[in-house]
């Protein structure tokens, strides 16, 4: 709606330097007409009356301007500014009101003041505005404005009728008092409904409101509710009377709708008092010590009565995480875990998004409490998203290193398969022609022809040996337990392999730990005196364990093991631990202990195609994005 | 073997043998692995026969192991032999055998039947039972009547 502009608009500090203006300028004629014709005045003329009213439109001034600072309120906030100058306006004795201008807009605007109170009532934000709600606030100012004020004044001719101190009706058109009188008394008829209408269905908005959205906006939605159900009731009052008359009853009752435009001032200043201390509050806590996500996440979530409340960090390619770096939702996720709608505010410093809060959409009328709560966080909001950044940051660097590992792990088994297919058999055949060659050669040449036989055959053995030092195809084909067997049974040292084996299967684990296993043997062959191995594996669905002791291996030669395979542990996003204890007779032991995740990019997949492909590796669930949610802008600082 | 070239010769090896169950196999791998030689003469050690494919330029060995194997024997690669017995060991158990029973030991692993091994090292058949008995009970494995199932056990010990 256009009035919602007015907050981000230009027009803004000006709307409610206008108003004050306006009020002002109407109020001097308004309190001196009042204490000079006390009887004629709507609100009499006695001082503390006059006070009470100039009170109350000061205050509907002051607090409509502090609401319309607000973009939830904006709306509410500038119906109730307006409702200031109404009020000044209602309370000049209009017979009395001179000059002809002021006249005018007394004869016109009398009515406005309780219409436009309701209205703000009306539209302040315990809940959506409905189209019932829209109707309710055009219908009670129309009436206000036109059927009881504008177009009567049209009719009215103060000469002819009788009123001849009266100044001239600017807005005169023709004058038919009949006509005027009846319009009159149908204005009357239309107020008790729409007074009432407006009431009733404004308490009825505030009541169904979540209770601390219902608190926030008790002052604006039960006062103007008041006011307006009073304006029935005085518009009942005129009604019982031949002629409407200001007597103490609608005197009565218009003091006690400026009382509660007082009240309702008070309310909202109470409210921001409240908010205030809120923020001191979280703002003491920031600098008492800098709030852990989870903090201040609390702390968002109390100002707002949200336990439900998230903080969620926008990234710059779209994704969105938590504090601990997780992806969650897309941005902008309408519904919440309980499938409740969500609003999400934006955070937002600069012109980038530093984070989204979002809660329960239906308590998008205390949004004014967030708002307050986020800026006092603001920098350790600011210090959360960064962490929260860095630990995404760090997940995915995580992530392309293993990615990494594992491709030089199927490019190594590639080799592996590529050597026994290919230059192993070619090694046979022609070893086996050398033979031929040999039986079939005389003396000397059969000599030559044997001895070139024996070094292929020597090529052969290295080239096997190499191959299986490059990758054992065990452990590709049968996994770690066996490729550890395959590995003892090679082994100048003793190494013995027990436990119950891994029960997730992971490429990239069982490849890291047979690699530790592999230095640890390969170390320890290269050590005189027999160091004794023995490595266990066990673990569960979530996790790979190896215990390897080495009786015979010291501190450095554990060192060197453990500096050949930390890149491979940490690649594979495991961790290991080294210790070494003096064994008996001068001679030390050292135990590695080794976990590994089992969660693999890439499937076991070569005994589908034989060799592990790029293509095999299955993409990751793309993220499923929902339409975005109704955003308020929080605060930028 | 193709198309994955993992275990298809295994798996040839066992459906020959269920279709036609007195037929004598004799696989050539280029895997040095004890336990492939395991797996093939797992459930049927006589006649079953495991030789590296390096050795297919020997004439001598390749037809001394078609022999056997035809007559009943199984046969396993020396070389995979040899590697088992030179692996580490913790407190090495073979140390406590003697030269000729550690030779014995190495034909019993081959899948040489006692006559085979008299053959082999020109001894008496007497001594040949007398040393295989010794080595049975140094080294604890129980002793099997038939000379195939007897492979299994060494087999089984030699790879701890």
């Amino acid at each position: 709606m256009k009035a919602r502009g007015w907050a981000a608009s230009l027009a803004f500090p000006a709307l409610p330097a206008l108003t004050a203006a306006a009020v002002l300028a109407l109020a001097v004629p308004m309190v001196r007409l009042a204490a000079s014709y006390p009887d004629a005045a709507p609100g009499g003329g006695a001082s503390w009356q006059v006070a009470l009213q100039a009170a109350a439109a000061a205050c509907a001034v002051a607090a409509g301007a502090a609401l319309a600072a607000h973009r939830t309120t904006a709306l509410c906030g500038t119906l109730l500014m307006l409702a200031g100058p109404a009020v000044v306006i209602a309370a000049v004795p209009v017979a009395q009101a001179r000059p002809a201008l002021l006249f005018t807009i007394v004869l016109a605007g009398a009515a406005l003041a309780p219409a436009l109170l309701g209205s703000a009532a009306l539209t302040c934000p315990v809940g959506p505005l409905r189209s019932w709600d829209r109707l309710a606030v055009v219908v009670s100012l129309v009436v206000a404005g036109l059927v009881c004020g504008l177009l009567p004044a049209t009719l009215f001719d103060p000469q002819a009728s009788g009123c001849f101190t009266c100044a001239a009706n600017l807005a005169e058109v023709h004058a038919a008092a009949d006509l005027r009188a009846s319009l009159i008394r149908w204005g009357l008829v239309l107020t008790i409904g729409t007074g009432t209408g407006v009431a009733v269905l404004a308490m009825g908005r505030w009541l169904r409101a979540p209770r601390i959205v219902r608190l926030v906006n008790a002052p604006v939605a039960v006062g103007g509710a008041a006011v307006a159900l009073l304006s029935a009731a005085a518009a009942g009052h005129g009604l019982a009377q031949p002629v409407p008359v200001i007597d103490a009853q609608s005197r009565a009752i218009w003091l006690a709708q400026c009382a509660i435009v007082v009240l309702m001032a008070g309310g909202v200043a109470a409210t921001a008092l409240r908010t205030r201390r809120l923020a001191s509050q979280i703002t003491a806590q920031v600098l008492a010590a800098t709030p852990d996500a989870e903090t201040l996440r609390h702390s968002l979530a109390e100002s707002i009565d949200d336990p439900g409340l998230t903080l969620v960090f926008p990234r710059d390619d779209g994704t969105v995480i938590d504090a601990a770096g997780q992806p969650v939702g897309a941005a902008g996720q309408a519904t919440g875990a309980d499938g409740a709608g969500l609003a999400v505010a934006t955070v937002r410093r600069a012109s980038r998004t530093v984070a989204e809060v979002r809660y329960r959409a239906e308590l998008a009328g205390a949004g004014q409490l967030l708002g307050i709560a986020v800026r006092s966080a603001g920098l350790a909001l600011e210090h959360v998203a960064a962490q929260a950044r860095l630990r995404a940051e760090l997940a995915d660097l995580a992530a392309s290193r293993r990615r990494i590992i594992e491709d030089a792990d199927a490019e190594r088994r590639s080799l592996e398969r590529d050597l026994h297919d290919g230059a192993q058999q070619r090694l046979i055949g022609l070893q086996l022609f050398m033979q031929l060659a040999a039986d079939d050669a005389a003396e000397e040449q059969a000599e030559t022809y044997g001895a070139a036989r024996r070094i292929v055959s020597t090529a052969l053995a290295d080239l096997r040996d190499l191959a299986h030092g490059i990758h054992p195809a065990a452990l590709t084909d049968d996994g770690l337990m066996i490729g550890l067997r395959t590995l003892a049974n090679r082994s100048p040292a003793p190494l013995s392999v027990g436990g119950t084996g891994p029960v997730a299967r992971s490429a990239v684990a069982e490849a890291a730990a047979y690699r530790l296993v592999a230095y640890t043997a390969h170390t320890a062959g290269r050590l005189a005196g027999g160091p004794v191995i023995r490595a266990t594996v066990d673990g569960d669905e979530a996790v790979l364990r190896i215990r390897i002791e080495a009786d015979g291996i010291g501190g450095e030669q554990a060192a060197q093991i453990m500096a050949r395979a930390s890149d491979r542990i940490a690649a594979a996003s495991g961790s290991a631990t080294v210790e070494t204890t003096p064994a008996g007779m001068g001679t030390a032991r050292t135990t590695i202990t080794a976990e590994f995740p089992c969660a693999s990019l890439l499937p076991r997949t070569w005994h589908c195609c034989g060799r592990a492909w790029p293509g095999c590796s299955p993409m990751l669930d793309s993220m499923s994005s929902a339409a975005p949610a109704t955003r308020t802008n929080c605060s930028s600082w | 073997m193709p198309p994955t070239h993992t275990d298809e010769g295994l798996r040839a090896a066992a459906v020959i043998r269920e279709r036609h169950p007195r037929t004598a196999v004799l696989l050539l791998s280029s895997y040095l692995e004890a336990r492939y030689a395991e797996a093939l003469l797992k459930d049927h050690p006589a006649g079953s026969g495991y030789l590296l494919k390096d050795r297919v330029y020997d004439a001598a060995v390749v037809g001394d192991a078609l022999r056997r194997v035809s007559t009943g024997e199984c046969v396993i690669d020396p070389e995979i032999i040899s590697q088992l017995l030179r692996r580490g060991r913790d407190r090495n158990p073979l140390d406590a055998l003697t030269e000729r029973e550690r030779q014995i030991l190495s034909l019993m692993a081959q899948g040489y039947s006692n006559d085979s091994i008299c053959n082999q090292l020109v001894i008496s058949r007497r001594t040949v039972e007398s040393h295989v008995s010794s080595v049975f009970a140094k080294l604890g494995i129980v002793e099997s009547p038939e000379s195939s199932r007897r492979v299994l056990a060494v087999l089984a010990y030699l790879q701890g």
